[in-house]
């Protein structure tokens, strides 16, 4: 008499885990740059590329940062 | 709409070369922002955080805590406490990822970070909260 209700549990329980480890989510790959770019956001990119290649300098010459 | 990628302060530094390609699609939260200006050593840096700082509020990808949101992530971990879910100790290096995390349920964002286990536990007092590793968000 159960057996399809616990069929149905289970699989909500599957389903459940599998949105929870983010297997249902966007990845990286998933989201492109507009064709036409505005001024602010190609300066925007720029500054991005800027900073990150900041961080990456800084932690080659003093090591791994922690954050909280 | 699809959900947007809020990183986590640690993602950025290991995909430092990836985040130009995402950050017109991102939401940015102030905190991260600070975490990673707090911890900045050298002045150039900071300069370049600074023009960057100026160049991601010009295209509206910061995002704020208001009052409402301080308030319901400070009820989020005093849930954590009451429920004895992990050590206070634990608990005290959680509060700036909920704020990160109530910022991605509020937004209708989802979080990628390398801390896992850590945005679990906020999930049990947040369940709204959406998660996922920085591995599979970045090299899928």
């Amino acid at each position: 008499m159960f057996g399809l209700a616990s069929k149905v549990v289970e699989e909500t329980m599957k389903k459940a885990d599998k949105n929870k480890n983010g297997s249902n989510l966007p990845r990286a790959k998933d989201f492109k740059l507009p064709k036409r770019l505005t001024k602010d956001q190609k300066e925007l990119i720029e500054a991005t590329r800027e900073a990150m290649k900041a961080l990456k300098e800084e932690e080659a010459k003093y090591g791994k940062k922690t954050y909280l | 709409m699809a959900k947007k990628p809020i990183c986590d302060t640690s993602v950025f530094s290991d995909y430092a070369d990836y985040i130009d390609r995402i950050i017109l699609s991102v939401l940015f939260p102030t905190i991260v922002l600070f975490e990673l200006v707090a911890t900045s050593l050298d002045e150039a840096t900071l300069q370049k955080y600074e023009r960057w700082r100026i160049l991601l509020n010009k295209n509206n990808c910061l995002i704020n805590l208001t009052t409402s949101d301080w308030w319901e992530t400070s009820k989020a971990i005093r849930r954590l406490y009451l429920k004895g879910i992990e050590q206070p100790s634990k608990i005290k290096t959680l509060r700036n990822d909920a704020l990160i995390a109530r910022l991605a349920v509020i937004h209708g964002g989802f979080v990628v970070t390398h801390d896992i286990d850590d945005f679990e536990i906020i999930q049990k007092v947040m369940p709204r909260l959406e998660i996922i590793s920085a591995q599979e968000f970045f090299n899928y």
